[in-house]
């Protein structure tokens, strides 16, 4: 299998000397994957995406996506990779409240240059996929937690990129919309998008995601076929606990 | 216990905050300078020279007489005339040419004579080119009774053969020590000089052993006696040409050659003063307010952005009073620190800046005491109050409300900007950074202010320095001139036509030559002379000195005190140098009678000048005078002309039986004032004010970024790299500074426009030969001008806001993303 994403013995400390948040994490997600990233809270979730995408980079080992190191990049091109080949969605938005939903939705297109007319095709494309169309001259403090969840994966979806990585996209939304935002993902997923999904509930590992890895003080303690969307049975993975 | 925990609180946020600490504590610092540089500059005044002249007992009046004329006895006598409250002398004096024998090093800094007479065929100014007279006094010790010589180095000349210099009177670099000779003397004696020296009176150059006097005066110059004077009454110029009428009564008739008043030193320098206050008024306003806002928005958002922490303060215990305490001593040990620095700073700076313009009066000037007290404690009054309010206020809030207050700016603001700028084809960093100051207009408010104040400060100040350079050179002034007289030096021969065509000739031929004037002067009282060239004015006197023009002569630069030069005939210009004169005023029409011509003429003006006639005027007037005769030409020079060199070849043209010597027009005119303005203080001034402004830009700048610090990760982590987002950050600082041209450019233009009339409409300065002040000195703007001092707005902007920018780029965009 090609891998799209590839983690090889990555380990990440804040401190000198002190307890890796990840531990030489072994991991490889291949393209039109769904990875769900489970674990309890410090177990390294979140600081597995934030290495993906470029926002923080390892203490060791080496993090490959779509053939490119990303442990080496400098931090401009750190940005215009996270611009081509990532779309990020966190867990409370990270909306910019002084801009309306489309021009959020056009800020990494802007970014990148990308011509105004092709961006805001892609950008009313993308609104009205996602329902909130009519939203686009609203600034995000109007908006529910789900209409701004959504805003959130418009903008990452914005320049087409290879991964989708989501933080708890449900984590700040009630039920019902965690609902509709799950379904989003499913759907996105099934159109090909590469997903990785951290996230604590294992409902909705097993209901959006088709593979899950749990970690458990910074390493993989499984990685097993997410039951329920798709996968069956558990999947050997380096780095796994014995 | 209680206390020790506000001050661990305070200290530790002093330390963890090292930014907005060094902050502060650079902008109190530039504050209180700037603060005590423009106070002590705004109150200083010619209280310096009067405490110096009264310190080393100066002479209000100084009289050179003829030693054929007058005995010492009977100018010893004088002292006892009513109202001569003390004298000194007679002191032999004469006058010398003086040259060295060494290699001419840099000329050591000028001063301009007081009062001094333009040769018109007198030896006795002290004058700032090489071959100039220089009058040298004998006297036995450097104190006496009037006019302490303050001796600066070497020891007093008490033997022939040796000499005392003031250095900033001889042209020349004449090393304690060395020889120098006496070029006019018969046989050039060299003389040794032993010390340097200067006089509060300034009419005097040099000192040698009163028995060394003789053998230095010019073969065939008359004897000379120096006598001094105070007076119970010598305040005004009446009342001095009163005293000199008194001493010149008790003397043989034609016994005073030349005299000094106090008056004009004391007016000259009132003068130079009165033109230094526009000017430092105006900077010394502009740094105090920047000072005082930048202080007040610097300390008071430095409490602001501590409002989490004070909330978090409150929530384990913190009472009101704690929390205000806390935040007023975090904020006072820094501004405290900055208080003394700056006024340290200012003092060093101040005292040598005074003391430099002051170097002649040879005192020490301190800063007045009040103004080192006033300016560190009023800027710590600001600065508790600045932080008090803030404090306060939070100290109030319940400890939620403290942790949610002062963190992202409210919903709503600056979101039309955006929606505006983002249109505009621009980079998507740059619009989102021009947009940015209107989520915080209070505080853009401020930077705003900062950078209008400083762009308006440096407006001026370019402004005002190509003004004054233009002033200086006294426009169509001449700035150095000969003087060419016919036969001996001293004897004002009459030119004879044909040398009146020799002159014509050679001057038309002179390289270098700007335009000339023939004088025809009557002799001063005593001078041999025809009879019938004795001018007489009704109510004034029967042989009335006179000095009439034909030329150029406006341009010699004249010490106008009312109305303006003459313009055409029947036009005359009256001398209040001398007694007597009192009620001829501009306007009135007086008659006059000279050479067997009676001519009725309208007095245009006044000036002051002890070195001609009585009645000023264009030869055209006297028309038809007999004895109305050309005895000295003044010469001006072009610009860039070296006066020796120009000296010398002229008189090769001329030949035999001509003197050609430097003289330096305006010197007792008010032209040469404007290079005493010093323009240090006015560029210091504007340092330290453009610095204020950065410092506000920074401060602001840096508020923002922390405030924004979520919305910069949020940027990051959609991929803007570090460079767009110093670009954007640095645009925050933008459009203050494009607003700020536009307030600050018309507001420089106006307040320099405003100074340069204050100073034009005190007539005692400027002088009036222009009619109106010269649109050369007014219009100095120009677009291209105009536009780099805008980049300067920009510039100073951008300076402040570069380093919270590259601090924003670097930042790690996680730790921002987790800042909600």
């Amino acid at each position: 299998m090609d891998a799209l994403i590839e983690l090889s013995e990555v380990t990440k400390r804040y401190a000198a000397g002190g307890v890796p948040a990840l531990d030489h994490v072994s991991l490889a997600v291949a393209a039109g994957e769904a990875v769900a990233v489970m674990g309890p809270s410090g177990s390294g979730k979140s600081t597995l995406l934030n290495l993906v995408a470029g926002l923080d980079k390892p203490s060791g080992g080496t993090i490959t996506v779509s053939g490119q190191r990303v442990e080496m990049l400098s931090e401009t091109r750190l940005a215009r990779y996270r611009r081509r080949q990532v779309g990020m969605i966190f867990q409370f938005f990270n909306l910019l409240d002084d801009l309306t939903v489309a021009d959020n939705v056009l800020l990494p297109a802007q970014l990148a240059g990308t011509p105004r007319r092709r961006a805001r095709a892609r950008c009313t494309e993308l609104l009205d996929q996602l329902g909130i169309g009519r939203y686009r001259n609203t600034y995000p403090g109007r908006l529910s937690g789900g209409e701004r969840q959504r805003v959130a994966i418009a903008r990452a979806l914005i320049n087409d990129p290879a991964v989708l990585l989501a933080d708890e996209p449900t984590g700040a939304v009630d039920t019902a919309t965690g609902e509709e935002i799950g379904q989003l993902l499913l759907g996105l997923n099934a159109a090909g998008q590469t997903l990785v999904l951290v996230t604590h509930s294992p409902d909705l590992a097993a209901r959006y995601a088709t593979r899950a890895v749990r970690l458990l003080d910074g390493r993989i303690d499984s990685d097993t076929a997410a039951s329920g969307a798709a996968g069956t049975g558990d999947r050997p993975s380096a780095g796994a606990r014995p | 216990m209680t206390s020790g925990a506000v001050l661990r609180a305070a200290s530790a946020g002093a330390g963890r905050r090292l930014v907005p600490t060094a902050v502060i504590f650079l902008v109190l610092a530039a504050g209180a300078a700037a603060a005590l540089l423009g106070l002590t500059l705004a109150t200083n005044s010619n209280e310096l020279f009067l405490t110096a002249f009264t310190q080393s007992h100066g002479a209000q009046l100084a009289v050179t007489a003829d030693s054929a004329k007058a005995t010492g006895a009977q100018l010893a006598a004088t002292r006892h005339l009513p109202g001569v409250t003390q004298a000194a002398g007679p002191y032999p004096q004469t006058f010398i040419k003086l040259t060295s024998g060494h290699t001419t090093g840099p000329r050591p800094a000028g001063r301009p004579a007081s009062g001094q007479p333009i040769p018109h065929g007198q030896v006795n100014p002290v004058l700032e080119t090489p071959d100039m007279w220089l009058a040298v006094v004998g006297r036995p010790s450097p104190s006496g009774p009037l006019d302490d010589i303050s001796l600066q180095q070497g020891r007093w000349a008490t033997r022939p053969g040796e000499i005392d210099i003031d250095p900033h009177a001889v042209p020349f670099a004449a090393p304690i020590g060395s020889m120098v000779t006496v070029a006019s003397a018969p046989g050039k004696p060299k003389l040794k000089v032993v010390g340097y020296a200067s006089s509060i009176g300034r009419d005097e150059a040099a000192w040698v052993a009163p028995s060394q006097v003789a053998a230095l005066r010019p073969a065939g110059a008359p004897a000379q006696q120096q006598m001094l004077y105070t007076f119970d009454q010598a305040a005004t110029d009446s009342q001095a040409s009163a005293d000199l009428a008194r001493i010149e009564a008790a003397l043989p008739t034609g016994a005073i050659r030349s005299w000094v008043s106090w008056v004009s030193s004391n007016r000259l320098i009132a003068a130079a003063q009165g033109m230094n206050t526009p000017f430092v008024v105006a900077f010394a306003v502009i740094a105090l307010v920047l000072a005082v806002l930048i202080t007040a928005s610097v300390v008071a958002a430095a409490v602001i952005a501590s409002y989490r922490r004070i909330g978090v303060l409150k929530s384990i215990g913190f009472t009101p009073a704690q929390v205000t305490a806390t935040y007023l001593i975090q904020i006072g040990l820094p501004a405290l620190a900055g208080v003394i620095a700056g006024t340290a700073l200012g003092d060093w700076r101040v005292l040598p800046l005074i003391n430099g313009g002051n170097s002649l009066f040879n005192i020490n000037v301190s800063v007045p005491l009040w103004i080192n007290v006033a300016v560190p404690l009023g800027m710590l009054a600001l600065t508790g109050v600045a932080a008090a309010v803030p404090a306060l206020r939070a100290g109030r809030l319940r400890a939620v409300q403290a942790i949610t207050a002062g963190q992202a700016p409210p919903a709503g603001r600056g979101y039309g900007a955006h929606r505006l700028l983002g249109r505009l084809a621009l980079p998507r960093p740059v619009t989102a950074g021009l947009a940015a100051p209107l989520t915080r207009p209070a505080r853009s408010a401020v930077t705003l202010a900062a950078i209008t104040f400083g762009l308006t400060a440096v407006v001026l100040a370019t402004g005002l320095g190509t003004s004054l350079a233009r002033l200086s050179q006294g426009g169509d002034l001449w700035h150095h001139a000969v003087m060419i007289s016919a036969g001996r030096p001293g004897t004002q021969q009459a030119f004879t036509p044909s040398q009146q065509q020799t002159v014509a000739t050679a001057l038309a031929h002179q390289p270098g030559t700007s335009g000339y004037a023939a004088v025809a002067s009557t002799p001063f009282p005593g001078q041999a002379t025809s009879s019938s060239w004795a001018a007489s004015v009704p109510g004034v006197g029967q042989r009335v000195p006179i000095t009439a023009f034909r030329g150029a002569a406006a341009r010699l630069g004249w010490d106008i005190t009312g109305g303006h030069w003459y313009s055409g005939p029947g036009q005359v210009v009256i001398n209040t140098a001398y007694p007597g004169t009192a009620g001829l005023t501009v306007g009135r029409a007086i008659r006059i009678t000279v050479g067997g011509v009676a001519v009725t003429a309208t007095i245009t003006g006044t000036v002051y000048d002890p070195g001609v006639g009585l009645l000023l005027t264009s030869w055209a007037t006297l028309h038809g005078a007999a004895g109305l005769a050309v005895n000295q030409y003044i010469v001006g020079l072009k610009p860039g002309v070296e006066p020796p060199a120009y000296t010398a070849e002229l008189g090769k043209a001329l030949g035999h039986g001509y003197d050609v010597e430097n003289v330096t027009p305006g010197q007792s005119g008010s032209v040469g004032l404007y290079g005493d303005i010093d323009t240090s203080l006015i560029q210091l001034l504007t340092v330290l004010v453009a610095v204020l402004a950065g410092l506000g830009v920074l401060n602001a700048t840096l508020m923002l970024t922390r405030e924004r610090v979520h919305d910069l990760g949020v940027y990051k982590a959609v991929g803007m790299t570090p460079r767009q987002t110093i670009a954007m950050v640095t645009c925050w600082a933008v459009t203050p500074a494009m607003v700020a041209a536009v307030i600050a450019l018309p507001a420089g233009i106006a307040l320099h426009d405003a100074v340069i009339h204050a100073l034009a409409s005190d007539q005692s300065v400027l002088p009036q030969i222009f009619g109106t002040l010269p649109g050369s000195v007014l219009h100095v703007y120009t677009a291209g001008g105009l536009t780099l001092l805008a980049l300067a707005g920009l510039a100073i902007a951008i300076a402040g806001a570069l380093g919270p920018a590259t601090w924003a780029a670097a930042s790690r965009t996680t730790t921002a993303l987790r800042t909600e």
